[in-house]
């Protein structure tokens, strides 16, 4: 039998003799401790004994070896000859989250049954605490992985302490949905349906998992050079806006909306998040942009689809948003009502260009490493910065041609918002325009 | 075997390869050579499907890497010049992984993992963990793992670098041997010395650009270069040189030349004869070997002089 090679690798490296006779020892030394100061019960004590051990070896050490599992293999330079392999994207995927943290999870799982077997009272079933766990901790690693593999692709060189923040974007993940069931002890509407707390969170807990495993696995492709086009974010931007947009249910929160209206707003700013965190996310490198261009213009729509960078795709949603809200704030009895909603809306797209359009400028400079906190800079002062100091001058009005908040006459906010655009779009154009006379 | 053509990549602001194209026959030995910057490891990365190129086509076996890498990663093998190897994992254990990431079935992994360290000479060092051999058996170890699914071509960056002389001999005979064997190989170097045992012809690459592509001159029994010295110059020197029986082509000055000379050794000790009856006070003569340090740098002169690239 053909056993996943990257899985038996790992299980290799991890499960040595000594290392799976040192885990229970160890975790075995804590339960009696645990075991001998409860008055030799076997109880509350030793339950949030084992809770604790399961929390430290599922989220902080599981995570961090799940993150750091490719960063490593970039450092010691093994991972062109994976690059290489025939391991298919699916085996690397579990080869890889399963297999990195293999040694966290033959701890946490001891912890796991010693929990399930001495707390007195669960809450949840057994089935439910379970999945609860194990899950959770698996989302936790999966979050780490991905966000380090997008990392990867975006630059080559992480240190230590970088993979600590994929350890907390991981921990974060995870803890925010395991916290729920045990915080709160009522109902969710999600939209306008009642469901309980523990069933809301254990299947968005399953949902969220297999996206990320999706992820990864669509990431891996990338890197093991399959061809893909990218259909599978735009799923994952529909189901976000659908998702947050299922606990928004009470219409006239702003503006009086409609619940309608509400919905799609809360989907607009889900969107504008994720064109955000993309832009970020992504490389700009501008020799990518030219092979996009190429593609464009030989009509090679497949490739020209499999270049095309997810945070112009982002964008896309984030405009059809604004077109429906836009065309359902018409609906309003009166212009002002309609233009109460619609100006913001619209002034936020553009400063949305605007600000893509400072991310691709920095990023076709000449010290592209740093472009992106370069970006940050400068973004701090056009939202932060100058809008208050502006406002502390009593120019309020001025402060609205940087900062789209409610209430900015339109005739001051939409064209200052599309001056700054026309004037990014064309420093970018000029930079690219440089950059190609001095490729050729 | 190998057919590139017209390769263009960048990095953001620089220019790497720029319109390369050459062919690589089977059961060569391509020696990829350039200075530092030339352009190597990106040539040797885009042939090997790591890279994509901004422009251009590679084939390989008659695949075009960019339109199937991975149908192609089963044609080759590649090391790369920081190669790594999982050091906690014994030697046995590194061949197998590499086996079996390869696609090849479980049943056979044993055979062919034998096979690939008996190849490379690390057979007896199965137990041994990785991160504990020396450079060269881990060099060896690298390339085992490249080998290990019998690839038709190999591609190598540097590996010599960082050898000791005796490594480096035993891998020039390793390169024959793969070769005898089927295998086409492209090494890359800028240590022109070591590829002279191995290699069949010499692309040289500069600033992106394809200088020359060579075939490497075999030790002909027919024309050779003999260097002649005097101990003190002699008029008329070259003249008298031109009418001897068996010179083609004579460069150099009163003092010493450089001869071309037609003959087997016996003609090339009547040759010294006669100089030596024409009163020529000798103090030197010797065959001159044109290895690939002197083919390299003859190609960059002739760039320098025309300033042309192919």
């Amino acid at each position: 039998m053909n056993i996943n090679p990257e899985f038996r690798r790992n299980l290799w490296l991890e499960l040595t003799p000594s290392r799976l006779v040192g885990m229970p020892l160890v975790l075995g030394i804590f339960f009696f401790l645990a075991y001998t100061m409860d008055d030799k019960q076997y109880g509350a004590s030793v339950a949030s004994t084992a809770l604790i051990l399961f929390g430290l070896l599922a989220f902080l050490w599981g995570i961090r070896l799940a993150s750091e599992t490719l960063i490593s293999e970039i450092r010691d330079h093994t991972w062109d000859s994976q690059r290489m392999s025939v391991i298919g994207p699916w085996s690397m995927t579990w080869g890889k989250l399963l297999g990195s943290t293999i040694y966290p999870w033959y701890g946490a799982l001891i912890c796991l049954l010693v929990y399930l077997t001495s707390q007195p009272s669960l809450g949840l079933s057994l089935l439910e605490t379970t999945v609860l766990l194990v899950g959770s901790g698996l989302l936790g690693q999966a979050v780490g992985l991905l966000s380090s593999l997008q990392a990867i692709r975006k630059n080559q060189r992480y240190g230590r302490f970088q993979t600590t923040i994929f350890l907390v974007l991981g921990a974060g993940c995870s803890l925010s949905l395991l916290n729920w069931p045990f915080e709160k002890a009522s109902e969710i509407f999600w939209f306008d349906q009642s469901y309980s707390d523990e069933q809301f969170v254990l299947a968005s807990l399953v949902v969220f998992l297999a996206w990320a495993v999706f992820g990864i696995y669509r990431l891996l492709r990338a890197e093991l050079q399959l061809k893909s086009q990218p259909w599978a974010w735009s799923l994952f931007v529909v189901f976000l806006m659908v998702y947050v947009a299922g606990f928004l249910n009470d219409g006239g929160m702003i503006y009086g909306q409609s619940i309608q209206q509400l919905r799609l707003l809360g989907a607009f700013t889900v969107s504008i998040i994720l064109a955000y965190a993309m832009i970020f996310c992504e490389s700009k490198d501008p020799v990518a942009f030219r092979r996009l261009m190429q593609y464009l213009g030989r009509r090679e729509w497949a490739r020209a689809m499999e270049s095309f960078p997810l945070w112009l795709m982002t964008l896309s949603f984030v405009i059809l948003t604004c077109l429906f809200l836009v065309g359902m704030s018409f609906s309003s009895p009166s212009l002002e009502e309609a233009s109460q909603l619609s100006i913001p809306v619209i002034a936020m797209v553009l400063f949305l260009i605007r600000d893509l359009g400072i991310v691709l400028f920095l990023n076709f400079g000449r010290i592209p490493k740093r472009a992106d906190m370069l970006t940050l800079l400068y973004l701090f002062l056009l939202y932060g910065a100058i809008p208050t100091t502006l406002t502390a001058l009593a120019l309020d009005s001025l402060a609205g041609c940087f900062w789209p908040v409610p209430g900015i006459p339109a005739e001051v906010i939409l064209p200052s918002a599309l001056i700054q655009v026309v004037f990014i779009l064309w420093l970018v154009a000029s930079r690219w325009r440089r950059n190609l006379q001095i490729s050729s | 075997m190998i057919e590139v053509k017209d390769l263009v990549f960048e990095y953001p602001g620089k220019r790497a390869l720029n319109g390369v194209s050459f062919r690589v026959e089977p059961g060569n030995i391509t020696a990829l050579v350039g200075p530092n910057g030339a352009g190597k490891t990106t040539l040797l990365r885009c042939m090997a499907a790591l890279e994509v190129p901004l422009h251009g086509e590679v084939h390989i076996d008659g695949e075009n890497i960019n339109e199937d890498p991975r149908a192609c990663h089963r044609k080759l093998g590649y090391l790369s010049d920081f190669f790594g190897l999982y050091d906690e994992l014994s030697v046995r254990q590194c061949l197998l992984h590499a086996a079996a990431s390869r696609g090849i079935l479980a049943n056979e992994q044993a055979r062919v993992v034998e096979q690939a360290a008996s190849r490379l000479g690390i057979a007896d060092r199965f137990e041994i963990k990785a991160g504990a051999l020396s450079r060269g058996l881990r060099q060896r170890l690298a390339i085992a793992q490249a080998v290990v699914h019998e690839p038709q071509i190999l591609m190598l960056d540097e590996p010599a670098s960082g050898l000791d002389p005796e490594a480096r001999h035993s891998l020039a005979e390793l390169f024959l041997t793969l070769r005898d064997q089927g295998m086409t190989l492209v090494v890359s170097s800028h240590i022109l010395s070591e590829l002279d045992e191995y290699s069949t012809d010499m692309l040289v690459l500069r600033e992106g650009h394809i200088l020359s592509h060579d075939l490497i001159e075999q030790p002909s029994a027919k024309t050779v270069n003999l260097q002649l010295l005097l101990t003190e110059p002699c008029c008329g020197l070259q003249t008298l040189l031109s009418g001897l029986p068996g010179v083609s082509a004579v460069n150099g000055d009163d003092s010493s030349a450089i001869i071309s000379f037609s003959g087997d050794v016996a003609d090339q000790h009547h040759l010294l004869k006669s100089l030596l009856e024409h009163g020529l006070p000798v103090c030197s003569f010797a065959e001159q070997q044109r290895n690939m340090q002197s083919a390299y740098l003859e190609s960059v002169r002739h760039e320098e002089q025309w300033g042309g690239v192919q």
